[in-house]
């Protein structure tokens, strides 16, 4: 099949993955034992005209069935539903806005480092097996994988903002403080993202520093790294050019996975760091039963998820020629 | 031509011998590695702290016993925590959480990934397109949102836990599992079973699953340092169950009662020293156990 | 002067079991314009011999000793970085199965143009235009040159290894088993191309397989290997006619012949011997169907015996006329 079909069906199998999301999220709230929404319709810090538009809007009131029908709806027109906490403010407001916006930060700067210091290492760990900074790195990173997250970073805070004061102790911008303008604002900002893009890199770099490097250990037992040598390339050559670029293949499709787990370690850092984003957010509502919140985030993921995953494989499809051309 | 088979006790004993054979080469094999020993180590080491914990722990971990944020001191080598409980007393007890939750969790996911890796690529057609859909949508899920979810609408006890990684971690295995079982299935004695008319369920408990063992176990432990680690998570955002003592627990109370801020050292390092410890335990062990199991690691090395 | 001499080679490689005595002392040269074919069952040696040359032995493989001279120049001696600048401009290999000894995920041109511009200093659209010259000169469309690996078939990735070999005009092509993988019409097609290349360039080639009637077909000179030592050696056509070894006239008389009478194909019972620890005296003599006590204590030794015609048995003369009409 050519690329454009290959586009299509993964995106087609894309789109039956978030249906399947949708109708997931659906079932959890609504047919789990203590059926939250119904609990709405009694919660005292609801009040009357909102609990009637809940009823209404929900169809609380009616058969399972058309109350999925009526959620899909909803979710189409962009209506996750109300806050349960923040009485009256929709779902959609609290989610997108500035804190998916610190989330992405935090996640995208983390990943971008831990994901390129990691292939390079690996790279070089793998070419020098076996010495110093292959054994540095390699136990580094079985030290790191092993570590969890938030400890990390209330370690990174116990040392770092406590005993030495180089990193704020939690927030995103320093409380109180009126910045004179943005670059005032920027310095600040990521003053603050210091710490918890630390902790969310480096618990990450350890799974892609090892990866890349049992992926270009296997490649150099190809045949055609006995050619390229044979060629009389420079390592450089030989490493960058012929090696690398067939060991990339499978981390693209690693990272596409590695989304689920980003968020995951967003959640713990976010919580550590009282970073205000989607993470802490997931938090609060948790301790707060605020499940519409709940709902919405964990639908926005799922989304984001299956589109990352996606494009990771049309960039692996996109890179190897083999797949382009490929029959399923 | 049929062969008549009076007695298969003689074939069931060599086989049986043989099995303990290849254990024997294996455990030798295993035992160069330093390691996998180092790791085996601390693995053990645990295990006998779980078991003894009642016995050896100066205190019930849930009472007070003293004043609260005691540094380490005569009669509290770890001091207390911020209601004064005795923190090495928590300690003690958190490894039967962790080590029950581990084991337990990775256990159950790697026995529903291998039912769904097994049937599916054993059946292939249109079940095989359904589980793998399914095993698509649950490996798109991201694990700790859903884990969130699940753990407060379902409520905070020890077998919620167990339940919730189990359910988000079995993605991994059943992939493995359907791969190795779509070569498997090619080879040709699996061809002559089926020829002489074995039973779908018997080829593939007989023929197929023996020889993907390794394999699984090795996902197994793998699957046990995630499973730890996601506990001591689950713990730490307080979706655990708040009457037992668990390292992740721990943390959180330190984290809320601001310990970073005020510098309360041992209340913060210990309990994320032993979830390090027994997470490096048995990634170690894996680590091993994937060198002797792969086969291409083997001829890296030569 | 010769293109290549190699002088008692020895080459080990370091096991747990303790080192295996792959190339036990084994001398040829080879001339300007020379075909030179080593042949010998699998394991023999053969390739270790054209690894040791490139300098591409894997990590427990070690030169022992002897000399290898290439245009003049010792190529034991040289360090990794000298050795990669002869590789390739002075002396290319073709390995079997180029199915995977190209790297596929980059284009065959590319994988041909690197080695020109990196060693030639050549421009890029020069080099390419002699990667398109080389598929012509290979019998390929020059069209294909931006096409990968895979999209060729296996007779056709063979010529793009040969005219990857080419590139950079090098004095010597050892070609190790070019043809065993493929199928007998397109082995012919390969036999018949390298035998014209030769002609029209000038190559000097080593010629390594174990199929005895290529050898015939296309070389000048033959070297005949087993268990890591040269049993017989010379001119192609006496050899052949007379051959002087047991074991060679049973290589000669396993295989096939289409045209004259008919006889008994015989086949030589037993395995190769294990190199760790080699029979003692003769290597051969646990096969040979002449060996007598004498072959077993002592190593017969290696002589001219006529004209460039090596050989080392204890009853050369014995067995000249036996041998000659392909007795046993």
């Amino acid at each position: 099949m050519g690329f454009k079909e290959y586009v299509g069906k993964r995106t087609l199998q894309g789109i039956v993955t978030i249906i399947l999301a949708v109708t997931l999220n659906f079932i959890l709230f609504r047919i789990m034992p203590g059926d939250p929404t119904r609990a709405v319709s009694g919660d005292p810090r609801v009040d009357t005209a909102t609990r009637l538009a809940l009823i209404a809007k929900f169809g609380l009131d009616r058969p399972l069935f058309e109350q999925f029908v009526l959620y899909v709806a909803n979710l189409l027109k962009g209506e996750f539903g109300i806050s349960f906490v923040q009485i009256g403010r929709p779902v959609v407001s609290i989610i997108l806005g500035r804190k998916m916006i610190n989330t992405l930060i935090l996640m995208g700067s983390s990943m971008f480092i831990a994901f390129t210091l990691g292939i390079i290492i690996g790279v070089f760990a793998a070419w020098r097996r076996g010495t110093k900074l292959d054994i540095f790195f390699t136990v580094i990173s079985l030290a790191t994988y092993s570590m969890p997250v938030f400890w990390f970073g209330m370690l990174l805070l116990l040392f770092f903002s406590y005993y030495i004061n180089i990193f704020p102790i939690a927030g995103t911008i320093t409380p109180g403080v009126v910045h004179p303008n943005f670059l005032a604002y920027a310095k600040d900002y990521l003053h603050h993202l210091m710490a918890p893009m630390i902790t969310l890199g480096v618990s990450f770099f350890g799974g892609y520093f090892l990866f890349m490097r049992n992926t270009i250990l296997d490649v150099f037992t190809e045949d055609y790294m006995l050619t390229a040598r044979a060629k009389g390339l420079s390592n450089r050559k030989v490493l960058f050019k012929h090696a690398m670029r067939n060991a990339l293949l499978p981390m693209v499709s690693l990272m596409g996975v590695h989304i689920t787990f980003l968020i995951s370690g967003a959640v713990m850092t976010e919580t550590v760091f009282s970073w205000d984003g989607l993470g802490r957010l997931i938090y609060n509502s948790v301790r707060n039963n605020d499940y519409p919140v709940l709902q919405g985030i964990f639908l926005f993921m799922a989304v984001l998820v299956v589109v990352a995953s996606i494009i990771a494989d049309i960039i692996n499809a996109y890179l190897d020629p083999r797949i382009k051309e490929a029959v399923d | 031509m049929t062969v008549e088979v009076h007695s298969t006790e003689p074939i069931e004993r060599e086989r049986f011998s043989a099995s303990i054979r290849r254990l024997k080469e294996f455990w030798a094999l295993y035992k160069t590695s330093k390691i996998g020993m180092f790791g085996l180590l601390l693995v053990l080491a645990f295990i006998v702290i779980a078991l003894l914990a009642p016995w050896v722990a100066p205190y019930d971990p849930r009472a007070l016993v003293g004043r609260p944020f005691l540094p380490p001191m005569e009669g509290h080598p770890l001091g207390t925590d911020q209601v004064g409980r005795d923190i090495y007393s928590q300690l003690l007890w958190g490894s039967r959480i962790s080590l029950m939750v581990g084991l337990l969790a990775s256990a159950f996911s790697v026995a529903i990934g291998t039912a769904i890796g097994l049937l599916s690529g054993y059946f292939r057609g249109p079940l095989d397109s359904i589980l793998m859909r399914i095993t698509d949508l649950f490996i798109t899920l991201p694990s700790i949102p859903l884990m969130l979810i699940l753990a407060a609408i379902l409520g905070r006890s020890v077998w919620n836990i167990i339940f919730v990684i189990a359910i988000t971690g079995w993605t991994g295995t059943a992939r493995m599992v359907r791969a190795q079982t779509l070569s498997i299935k090619e080879r040709p004695y699996v061809e002559a079973a089926r020829s002489v008319g074995a039973r779908d369920s018997q080829i593939m408990f007989r023929h197929i699953l023996p020889n993907i063992v390794p394999l699984i176990f090795a996902n197994a432990i793998v699957g046990i340092v995630n499973a730890i680690l996601s506990e001591s998570g689950l713990s730490f955002l307080g979706l655990g169950d708040p009457t037992k003592p668990s390292w992740g627990l721990i943390l959180r109370y330190a984290n809320e009662a601001g310990a970073m801020a005020t510098g309360r050292l041992w209340f913060i390092i210990p309990p994320g020293v032993c979830i390090m410890l027994i997470a490096i335990g048995f990634a170690f062990s894996s680590y091993s156990l994937d060198e002797i199991l792969n086969p291409r690691l083997r001829e890296r090395r030569g | 002067m010769p293109v290549l001499e190699v002088e008692g080679l020895v080459t080990h490689y370091l096991t747990k079991q303790g080192p295996v005595d792959a190339v036990s002392g084994v001398s040829f040269t080879v001339d300007a314009g020379q075909t030179f074919g080593l042949a010998g069952e699998s394991g023999c040696g053969k390739t270790t011999i054209a690894l040791s040359i490139m300098g591409l032995l894997p990590s427990n493989g070690r030169v022992m000793g002897g000399r290898i001279i290439l245009d003049g120049e010792d190529l034991l001696g040289k360090d990794e970085k000298e050795l990669r600048e002869v590789r390739w401009r002075k002396v290319s290999i073709v390995f079997q199965g180029a199915m995977n000894a190209l790297n596929p995920v980059i284009n065959v041109g590319e994988q041909i143009a690197e080695v020109i511009i990196e060693k030639e200093g050549v421009r890029k659209d020069e080099a390419w235009n002699r990667v398109r010259e080389l598929f012509d000169l290979v019998e390929l469309e020059p069209d294909r040159v931006t096409d990968y690996p895979h999209e060729f078939s296996g007779g056709m990735r063979q010529r793009v290894m040969i005219a990857m070999a080419l590139a950079n005009y090098p004095k010597l092509v050892i070609a190790d088993e070019p043809i065993t993988a493929l199928d007998v019409i397109v082995q012919n097609q390969i036999l018949d191309l390298m035998k014209n290349l030769q002609g029209r360039l000038n190559l000097s080639q080593i010629l390594i397989t174990h199929d005895l009637s290529v050898i015939a077909e296309t070389c000048d000179k033959v070297g005949i290997m087993y268990a890591g030592k040269l049993m017989e050696y010379g001119e192609a056509a006496p050899i052949f006619k007379t051959p002087l070894h047991p074991y060679t006239s049973a290589l000669i008389g396993a295989y096939p012949s289409i045209v004259g009478e008919k006889r008994d194909l015989k086949f030589i019972p037993g395995a190769p011997p294990n190199l760790i620890n080699p029979p003692t005296g003769c290597r051969f003599h646990p096969r040979c169907p002449h060996a007598q006590e004498i072959c077993g204590q002592e190593e017969p030794e290696y002589r001219e015996e006529s004209l460039g015609h090596y050989t080392a048995c204890h009853f050369v003369e014995e067995l000249r006329d036996t041998l000659r009409l392909g007795g046993h």
